[in-house]
């Protein structure tokens, strides 16, 4: 895992000085940018009332890579303003705390925590950055770095295609976002990937603003 | 007859000091003038090597903007779009290239091109350690970590990668990579291409200029251009320029005004002091002789010296006010003795005899190794000279006694000497405020720190400040230069260095290019042992064992087939690697290239552990050099130390050697230095006082002082030995009346250099004169009058 984070930190960091070249940007078609503009404050305006969230997720994710389909259970906990939380259960043991500016992991396996600190390592930081961007809701920031597609009006569907050289646009090719009935936060989240793999994540049992155990944010080895 | 000879004196003479000076004004146009600090510094190997390279490597001729939002209503969208509306402002022939926006997709593609010369890079201790993977344990223990990191929130990310190397060995390559990251010392994120602080409110472009830091005309010239683009931002959004450029035209520009302002302020006070203590036109003469001197000096110089130094003329007035004394000198016998040819024959001796020992100080800087001084040193003795003999023989054609008025010594007055029953009191004073000074002198800092020579606006220190603030990078690190008519050869050079400062300090921090892309001769190894290691067999061993333990986590078969599949791509040492735009630039920040060949450069923390090390092995490899601003620091400190006592020690010796060969008496000689020695101490000890560290023009001051003050102890020395009717107190006093003008215009000055010049002289002189004058005659009474 750290030999990982540091790929990602390093290949930021050395490209900075390394590579040069200009990058063609298209604007999000003018004719949905009003309706769309409409649309995502009416989503951040629900979701600014979410102050904490305590949810399962079911997370498929088809990966070439495997044979067949990977099925991952566990839950999120969101507060914010910085803090979230992702637990996996299935079928690993593995949880992920973010703060403001650090990240905790600790896995089964090895049964280690590994802190990083997001200002230390940017690219790690615009890698992880994207989950919580979408846990997030503030979409309207992501329009900088995606073209937003309007799938569905109530309840809300939206296609996130990531602009040319960006950082997601080397993998994502598209991320579409799924909200509940009441719009009050996410429903599904489906990420199809360059390569053609998929990933879903499906929220089941949100309970929204509710007050979350201390024990959920800390991060330490288990004695054995 | 003779009185027709006596009548065609005065405009023959008048018309060869017309014709000399104007010659010499005429010549001051044609004269180059340098602001390069270079000069002021030692010719040690070791710092000349360093501010070459710094001067000639494309590091100084890069600048950098930052531009900061300065709304908080506007986001950093509208800041990228400025960056991209200046830098399509940016044009040759100033600015040859912008970077400020980074294409990430570009970036990807060629990040894992370069991964691909993987056979390349392998070295023999990577093979031993893939070999232990390859065993049932060691594959599934990497595709358990791989199986992890493929489903962790980031795994999206690196599953590429992971496809293509299951066994880590990019991963490692990658991990060398860090060093080189954090040779930069920025703190920059991406985003959408560009470059950003972390708080996203500034952002950075970096511009190529082929203008050099030393050009002072093209640098004006750049700035103005830059400032004028800059000028056309938005109100939302300022900028910060940080390049060496602003220091070269600042600095110029505050010597020019430092110039410029304490000439007139010295003209001015030389103007008022001749009028209120002479009330006579024919004064102004002696006003001109120093200027004649400058002009003289100035052109002079220049036929032996190639450039000129903006430091030594800004020394000018200071200059003026030494080579004044001889005028004073003469003018004060003439106009109070009773004789004008006897007070002429009077003032000649100790007049000769001070300019002696003056020149004698100045001749002592020819030895020195620094440029800089030997320049002053001509242009000194040149400038005394001239003045020397004006005052002697152009000056008496001139100036006639005048027998009405004997207002011309009010100081000769008893009144105002101090009485002979005062004596030991005055020399009980003097010997408290010696030791005073001693005591303070002794806590005298030296401070070798180039930086206090960059007398630039604080506005552009203050605009670093707030770049660093931003961006980090304060802590340059430092450079060890290997360097090579054949690039392979410093190539292989710095892989040797590399390896041996590894197995010193480790390789944490050390950043070379060699670690990452080695010799043409390492990688033709490299890549035949690759190529050996990688035997069929081996292969179908790893392909076998990577599919059944595969199993347990699910990994497809061909999971790791973009590994297996790509094996021996990158083993073609001779393959055009020039495309790659990844390899190209860090082979930029790495590897210079300059008429003389080849620079191949390892970047380490700029500290004493590290440059110790370093420079150890450095030695064994001849040519190669560290560069550091420590290590110049510490170069410069040695050197100027042994410069100090070098030259101190050839003007302790020359000094009583040429006053005792004049007055032919040791204990005269004794005497005539006692201002000398208090002056010294004097000045030390305001320096440690008002806590301005003693420099290298400090020494430069020192020594002038030493030169002056020896002239007012051999001046009263011959009035209280030969009692010669020639006003010589008012004489002295006069003399350092208007040397400590031109000192003390220097106390006006912004240039921190000149400042501290000024102050040394400044104190030195007032304690020189004071002593001259009140504990010279006193110790001459009390010891030497019996005698004689």
């Amino acid at each position: 895992m750290t030999k990982i984070t540091r790929i990602f930190t390093l290949f930021m960091l050395i490209i900075l000085p390394a590579v040069s070249g200009l990058a063609q940007e298209t604007d999000t078609a003018a004719q949905n940018k009003t309706g769309l503009d409409t649309i995502l404050s009416r989503l951040e305006n629900k979701i600014a009332g979410v102050k904490t969230l305590k949810t399962s997720f079911i997370q498929e994710k088809e990966l070439a890579v495997f044979k067949s389909k990977v099925v991952l259970k566990g839950m999120v906990y969101i507060e914010k303003p910085h803090r979230l939380a992702w637990h996996v259960n299935e079928p690993l043991k593995y949880i992920m705390v973010m703060s403001e500016d650090t990240i905790s992991q600790w896995d089964e396996d090895t049964n280690k925590v590994q802190k990083i600190s997001l200002s230390k390592n940017p690219a790690f930081e615009a890698a992880i950055g994207q989950m919580r961007e979408w846990f997030s809701g503030s979409y309207t920031h992501l329009m900088k770095d995606y073209n937003v597609i309007l799938l569905s009006d109530k309840p809300a569907s939206l296609k996130f295609i990531p602009k040319p050289a960006t950082f997601a646009g080397n993998v994502i090719k598209s991320v579409t976002v799924d909200f509940r009935k009441d719009e009050q936060y996410i429903n599904k989240i489906f990420i199809e990937e360059k390569s053609g793999d998929t990933t879903s994540l499906l929220f089941v049992d949100t309970h929204l603003n509710i007050p979350i155990e201390a024990i959920t944010w800390k991060v330490a080895p288990i004695a054995k | 007859m003779p009185e027709k000879n006596n009548k065609l004196i005065k405009p023959i003479t008048a018309c060869i000091f017309l014709i000399v000076i104007a010659s010499s004004a005429a010549g001051i146009f044609f004269v180059s003038f340098d602001n390069n600090m270079e000069l002021m510094l030692p010719e040690n190997d070791q710092i000349i090597k360093s501010m070459r390279f710094l001067r000639e490597s494309s590091f100084s001729d890069k600048i950098i903007i930052s531009l900061k939002l300065e709304d908080s209503n506007r986001t950093d969208l509208d800041l990228m779009k400025e960056v991209d509306r200046l830098s399509l402002t940016l044009k040759p022939p100033l600015i040859t290239e912008v970077l400020c926006r980074v294409s990430e997709t570009e970036s990807v593609k060629d990040m894992f091109d370069f991964l691909k010369y993987l056979p390349q890079l392998t070295d023999k201790e990577t093979l031993v350690k893939i070999d232990s993977l390859i065993n049932t344990e060691g594959i599934k223990s990497v595709l358990q970590k791989n199986y992890r990191q493929i489903l962790s929130p980031s795994g999206m990310f690196t599953t590429p990668l992971l496809r293509t190397d299951p066994l880590g060995i990019k991963i490692g390559l990658l991990g060398r990579l860090q060093k080189f990251s954090s040779s930069t010392g920025y703190e920059v994120i991406i985003k959408n291409g560009h470059f950003l602080s972390r708080d996203g409110k500034h952002a950075l472009l970096i511009l190529k200029t082929p203008v050099g830091v030393t050009d002072g005309f093209g640098s004006r010239n750049l700035i103005a251009y830059l400032n004028t683009k800059l000028d056309a931002l938005p109100p939302y959004i300022s900028s910060d320029i940080v390049a060496a450029h602003l220091h070269t035209v600042s600095n110029e520009d505050v010597i020019k005004s430092d110039v410029q302002r304490t000439t007139i302020i010295a003209s001015v006070a030389f103007f008022l002091v001749f009028l209120f203590f002479f009330r006579d036109i024919k004064a102004i003469l002696i006003f001109l002789i120093p200027l004649a001197s400058v002009a003289v000096a100035i052109s002079l110089s220049s036929v032996f010296l190639n450039k000129l130094s903006y430091f030594i003329i800004g020394m000018g007035s200071t200059i003026a006010g030494i080579s004044i004394d001889y005028g004073i000198y003469v003018y004060i016998a003439i106009k109070s003795g009773n004789n004008k040819l006897d007070a002429v024959k009077q003032v000649t001796q100790p007049v000769i005899a001070g300019a002696l020992t003056t020149i004698a100080i100045f001749a002592a800087f020819f030895f020195s190794d620094v440029s800089g001084y030997r320049q002053l040193a001509l242009f000194s003795i040149i400038s005394i000279l001239f003045s020397l003999f004006c005052s002697l023989y152009f000056l008496p054609v001139f100036i006639e006694r005048n027998n009405e008025r004997k207002t011309y010594c009010p100081f000769e007055s008893s009144a105002i000497f101090p009485k002979p029953e005062w004596d030991k009191a005055w020399i009980f004073c003097w010997a408290i405020l010696t030791l005073t000074a001693l005591f303070f002198s002794s806590k005298t800092l030296f401070n070798s720190d180039v930086k206090q020579f960059d007398g630039s606006n604080p506005q552009i220190f203050k605009a670093e400040e707030s770049f660093q603030k931003a961006w980090g990078g304060k802590d340059n690190p430092a450079i060890l230069v290997v360097p090579g008519k054949d690039l392979e050869k410093a190539m292989l050079m710095s892989e040797l260095i590399y390896n041996e400062a590894v197995k010193k300090t480790g390789s944490d921090n050390i950043s070379s290019f060699v670690s990452l892309w080695p010799s043409e001769k390492t990688r033709t190894e490299n890549a035949a042992r690759w190529i050996n290691f990688w035997k069929k067999e081996k292969v179908l061993k790893l392909k076998n064992l990577l599919a059944e333990q595969g199993k347990a986590y699910n990994f497809a078969d061909n999971a790791f087939s973009p590994f297996l599949e790509h094996l021996y791509d990158g083993a073609n040492v001779s393959a055009d690697t020039n495309e790659n735009l990844f390899l190209k630039r860090i082979k930029e920040r790495f590897i210079l290239r300059n008429e003389k060949g080849w620079q191949v450069l390892t970047f380490f923390p700029d500290e004493d552990l590290y440059i110790e090390d370093l420079a150890k092995i450095s030695k064994d490899y001849p040519g190669t050099f560290i560069v550091s601003r420590k290590s110049i620091s510490k170069a410069l400190s040695d050197a100027i130390s042994h410069e100090i006592i070098f030259l101190s020690v050839i003007a302790v010796l020359l000094l009583p050697f040429i006053t005792v060969m004049l007055l032919k008496d040791i204990r005269l000689t004794i005497l005539a230095l006692i201002p000398v020695f208090i002056s010294v101490a004097v000045s030390l000890g305001v320096l440690s006082v008002t806590g301005i560290s003693l420099n290298a023009p400090c020494i430069i001051a020192i020594m002038l002082l030493i030169g002056l003050c020896s002239d007012y102890g051999i001046f009263m020395v011959y009035k209280c030995r030969y009692g010669h009717n020639t006003g010589t107190v008012t004489a002295v006093f006069l003399a350092a009346l208007s040397t400590m003008i031109g000192t003390g215009v220097l106390l006006f000055a912004k240039h921190p250099v000149l400042f501290s010049i000024g102050i040394t002289l400044f104190t030195g002189l007032l304690a020189g004169f004071l002593s001259s004058v009140i504990a010279v005659p006193s110790i001459y009474r009390l010891w030497l009058k019996k005698g004689y």
